[in-house]
C-alpha cells in the first residue's frame, strides 16, 4: 500500500500534473522563470450597489470564495466565457448577503517586466474581460 | 541473488515497520485529529464558499474517475458537520477505526472540492496520509507503553509522506524546467513576491542575487530531505527546524503557511513524552470509581 503510494506520486510528478491529487506533482512554484521575464498578476475590481466603483474584489477564501489562483487557472475558460464570472458575484452574495453587492466586474491584470532578475518600472494594467452582474 | 534481494527486502520492510509504543500513537492521533477542526475552518474554508459557485467546478482526476457529487451547499455543510462529530470523537481515541475511516474518506472529498476550483495546493499530502494510515492502528492508550509493528507503520507511512513533500517538489522542478538545478538561477522568489509579498519582504526585490542564494539553498535542502529519515537526536531536530523555519519565512513574507505539513513533523518526535508531563500539570479529577489495581 506505502508503495503504491509512492509510485503514484511517482507517476505524477513525471507527469507534471498536480489533476493526479491527492498524488499529484508536487507543482506550486516549481516553474523557475526567466530574469527577463514578465510576472503577471490577475485581478478583479468591481462597482457596487452602494455607488462604489472599481473596488477590489476579496478572490480569497473568506471573500468571495473563489481564490486568486484559481481564477488564474482557470483565465482561459472564463475569457472564453466571461458570465462565469456571474457565479463570483453569485458566490460573494451567498456568503456575505449583508455586504454592498457587485454590479458591474472586472478581470484585470498588471503585468511587470523583469530585467536580469531586477523589477523594470511600473506594470502595465489591462482589462481581460467585464461582467455586468445579473 | 535471491537471497540478497530477500534480505533487502526483509530489511526495508523492517524498517517501516520500526515498532513505536502506542502512546505515541495515541498522542499523534489527538493532535491530527484536533487540528483538522483548524484546517476545516481555518486553512481549507474556501470549501464551504466552493458549494455556492458549482459553476466553476473543475474536477481533477479522482473526481472524474469516481462518481463524486458536484458540490452544493448542502453537501459541503453536511461534510462539515460529520468531519467536526468525527474528528471530535477520534481525538479522543474512542472508536479509532470507524470514526477514523469516517474522517479520512470525508476529508478526501473536502480536498477535492477545496482544490477541483483551478488551483491545486501540495501542503496536505503527509495529513492526509496520516488520516489513511492512523485507523490501522487500533486502539491505543495515552499510558499504553506497548511497542506496536502496526503504529510503527503508521508513523513511517507519515514520515515518508512529510519528507516527499520536499523530495516531489524538487523532483517536479526538475521535470519542469528540464534539468536538476535550472529553478535555483531563476526569478522564481521574485515572481512570487512581486504577487503577493508582505511589507516585511518587498525591500529584497532590489537584491535578486539574495534571492538566488535562497533558491539555490532550498533546492538543495529538497533534494537531501529524505536524509532525515535517518537522522537522530541533534541532526534530526536541527533539519526539522531549518524546514520548519523555512515555512515560517514564507507565511510571513508571503502569507503560504504549510501548516498541515508541519504538523506531520511530530510524526519524527517521541510525542509520548509530554504525557507525563501533561498528566503533572492538570489536576486530577476526584474518582469516584475505585481505581484499577491491575497493572
Amino acid at each position: 500500500m506505502a508503495l503504491a503510494g509512492i509510485a503514484a506520486l511517482v507517476h505524477g510528478t513525471l507527469a507534471d500534473s498536480d489533476d493526479y491529487f491527492p498524488f499529484g506533482s508536487m507543482a506550486q512554484y516549481a516553474s523557475a522563470h526567466e530574469l527577463d521575464s514578465q510576472v503577471r498578476s490577475v485581478y478583479m475590481l468591481a462597482d457596487t450597489e452602494g455607488g462604489l466603483e472599481r473596488v477590489p474584489v476579496p478572490l480569497h477564501a473568506t471573500g468571495t470564495g473563489i481564490g486568486r489562483a484559481e481564477v488564474e487557472g482557470q483565465l482561459g475558460r472564463i475569457l472564453a466565457d466571461p458570465s462565469l464570472m456571474q457565479a463570483i458575484a453569485d458566490a460573494y452574495r451567498a456568503v456575505h448577503p449583508d455586504r454592498d453587492q457587485y454590479t458591474t466586474l472586472y478581470l484585470m491584470r498588471d503585468t511587470y517586466q523583469l530585467r536580469d532578475g531586477y523589477q523594470a518600472g511600473r506594470p502595465a494594467t489591462e482589462l481581460l474581460a467585464e461582467w455586468d452582474v445579473r | 541473488m535471491g537471497r540478497a534481494v530477500s534480505r533487502v527486502v526483509q530489511r526495508v520492510a523492517g524498517w517501516w515497520t520500526t515498532p513505536v509504543p502506542l502512546a505515541r500513537a495515541a498522542v499523534f492521533r489527538t493532535i491530527v485529529y484536533l487540528f483538522l477542526l483548524y484546517d476545516i475552518f481555518v486553512l481549507v474554508n474556501d470549501v464551504v464558499p466552493h458549494g455556492y459557485a458549482p459553476e466553476l467546478y473543475q474536477p481533477l482526476f479522482i473526481g472524474r474517475l469516481l462518481p463524486l457529487p458536484p458540490p452544493s451547499p448542502a453537501l459541503v455543510h453536511g461534510l462539515q458537520i460529520v468531519l467536526v462529530v468525527g474528528a471530535l470523537i477520534a481525538a479522543t481515541g474512542r472508536l479509532p477505526r470507524l470514526a477514523g475511516w469516517v474522517v479520512a474518506v470525508c476529508y478526501l472529498e473536502w480536498l477535492i472540492i477545496g482544490m477541483s476550483f483551478g488551483k491545486v495546493d501540495h501542503d496536505h499530502l503527509a495529513l492526509l496520509v496520516a488520516l489513511w494510515v492512523l485507523p490501522t492502528v487500533g486502539k491505543a492508550r495515552f499510558t499504553d507503553s506497548t511497542q506496536s509493528e502496526a503504529a510503527g507503520w503508521a508513523f513511517r507511512c507519515v514520515q515518508v509522506a512529510t519528507v516527499a513533500t520536499y523530495v516531489g517538489s524538487a523532483f517536479a522542478k526538475w521535470v519542469r524546467n528540464g534539468g536538476p538545478f535550472t529553478w535555483g538561477g531563476g526569478a522564481v522568489f521574485t515572481w512570487a513576491i512581486i504577487r503577493r509579498g508582505t511589507d516585511l519582504v518587498t525591500w529584497v526585490l532590489d537584491y535578486p542575487w539574495l534571492l538566488r542564494i535562497g533558491q539555490w539553498v532550498l533546492l538543495i535542502a529538497e533534494f537531501l530531505s529524505p536524509v532525515v529519515l535517518f537522522l537522530r537526536g541533534r541532526a534530526l531536530l536541527l533539519a526539522v527546524g531549518f524546514f520548519v523555519s523555512f515555512h515560517l519565512v514564507t507565511y510571513l513574507s508571503l502569507g503560504i503557511h504549510f501548516l498541515p505539513t508541519v504538523i506531520c513533523w511530530l510524526a519524527f518526535f517521541p510525542l509520548e513524552r509530554i504525557v507525563p508531563v501533561i498528566g503533572r500539570l492538570v489536576p486530577r479529577r476526584e474518582r469516584t470509581a475505585p481505581l484499577e489495581t491491575t497493572p
